[in-house]
């Protein structure tokens, strides 16, 4: 009887151990993501029109020095504002992004706020960009990843708050990496 | 020590990313100024490519319409079918956005060519300037000469470009007026006006004034053969 009881209690501490190591791996694999945007930010990010060359997120930034500022404004101040700025905003919001996941903090409004600015390069911007290169894709996937987290966040503060299928709430814990594991903080 | 390992992998990750934003710029800012040029006229021939194929695009409507000539602008249709469309909204769903596409081509173009001699300025400036550091007068006479031979290949290129860009601004200001025409002939058509509409009364005033003096007599009779209580009295 008592043996059964160990096994019971060993078996349970085992689930309990790989729950733990799950939220641990997928509270980092998170925060690894938060740093994809800024490693995409080196990668091929726009295809100009005209030049016809693919430039990198930081490189649209350095399209701000003249002449290639100067031809760029002359055309659409506007288009040639998102072009050049847009990829140093994506990089704010991924810092601010980063920064938070790495206090186990929610912050909802950033991953979206990236696929917004993300989409406003593709869509608002045709008259300068000729193609999207797969360093703007990889931020855009990325960017739904986290909000998609951030949902899946959300909906499990609401359930453990209203104290509903706390199966489901505490399977979200594990699946957002927002759970208790042993070796958290210390 | 978690958080800790983390934080120091984001400071990481953004250091290396100011590091290699700080390189590009460099490497911008320090470009050779041939080097801009060559980008500058490279920008500009792509452009004028661009321009030529919306304005052939365009001039296809200028051609065939009615308000159109082909000879002025240059340009031969090639898709006759836009000639026998007597629908003004579809006229105008072919047309809008094949003018909007000019009119792109030809403001990108103006601005390439400007940013072509902008470059250009810099680039002369300094290659004088390089050639007044030389010292031997028979080098020196050599290298001026070939400045000069430079930019004469130049100044060809910018009559060219100039030249290149006169014509599609008259182009562009006969595809202008040919977009006011089409707008007055779209606003005409959903202007509906018939003039002879108040020549004759509506149908039902006229049939009724015709049948009133029926109506008149009948309430005579009916008049004659009810008896009034104030008659009575």
């Amino acid at each position: 009887m008592r043996e059964r009881s160990r096994t019971r209690q060993q078996g349970s501490g085992d689930q309990t151990k790989n729950r733990e190591l799950a939220t641990f791996v997928i509270r980092i694999a998170a925060f690894v993501c938060t740093l994809v945007p800024l490693a995409a930010l080196a990668l091929p990010w726009v295809v100009m029109d005209g030049t016809e060359e693919t430039v990198s997120g930081v490189g649209a930034v350095a399209l701000l020095l003249p002449p290639m500022g100067e031809y760029l404004y002359a055309i659409s101040p506007l288009q040639a504002s998102i072009v050049t700025m847009s990829p140093a905003l994506v990089a704010l919001l991924a810092i601010i992004t980063s920064h938070n996941y790495r206090k186990r903090q929610s912050v909802f409004w950033a991953p979206p706020a990236m696929l917004a600015v993300a989409a406003v390069i593709v869509f608002g911007a045709t008259d300068l960009v000729a193609g999207v290169a797969p360093g703007l894709v990889l931020v855009m996937a990325v960017a739904v990843l986290l909000t998609l987290h951030q949902i899946a966040i959300r909906m499990q503060v609401f359930l453990r708050r209203k104290m509903k299928m706390p199966q489901v709430y505490r399977a979200l814990a594990v699946a957002t990496g927002m759970g208790h594991y042993r070796w958290s903080e210390r | 020590m978690i958080s800790n390992i983390l934080k120091y992998s984001l400071i990481v990750i953004v250091a290396a990313l100011a590091g290699y934003a700080g390189l590009v710029v460099y490497g911008k800012v320090n470009e050779t100024e041939a080097a801009r040029m060559s980008g500058s006229v490279h920008l500009a021939e792509n452009q004028a490519d661009n321009m030529n194929r919306a304005l052939a695009d365009v001039s296809v409507f200028a051609g065939e319409s009615p308000a159109g000539n082909a000879s002025q602008t240059g340009f031969q249709s090639e898709t006759p079918e836009i000639g026998k469309i007597t629908n003004i909204d579809m006229l105008m769903a072919l047309w809008e956005p094949r003018y909007d596409n000019a009119k792109l081509a030809y403001v990108k173009f103006e601005a390439a060519i400007n940013n072509a001699k902008a470059s250009a300025a810099g680039y002369f400036a300094t290659q004088q300037a390089l050639t007044e550091r030389i010292n031997d007068p028979k080098l020196k006479a050599q290298a001026r000469e070939d400045d000069q031979r430079d930019l004469a290949l130049y100044k060809r290129w910018e009559v060219q470009a100039d030249t290149a860009l006169a014509m599609a601004r008259a182009i562009g200001t006969q595809l202008d007026d040919m977009d006011a025409h089409l707008h007055k002939l779209e606003l005409r058509a959903d202007f509906v006006f018939d003039a002879g509409s108040f020549r004759e009364l509506p149908a039902a005033i006229s049939e009724l004034n015709a049948e009133l003096a029926e109506f008149r007599t009948a309430s005579e009779t009916i008049r004659a053969v009810t008896e009034s209580p104030f008659e009575v009295q």
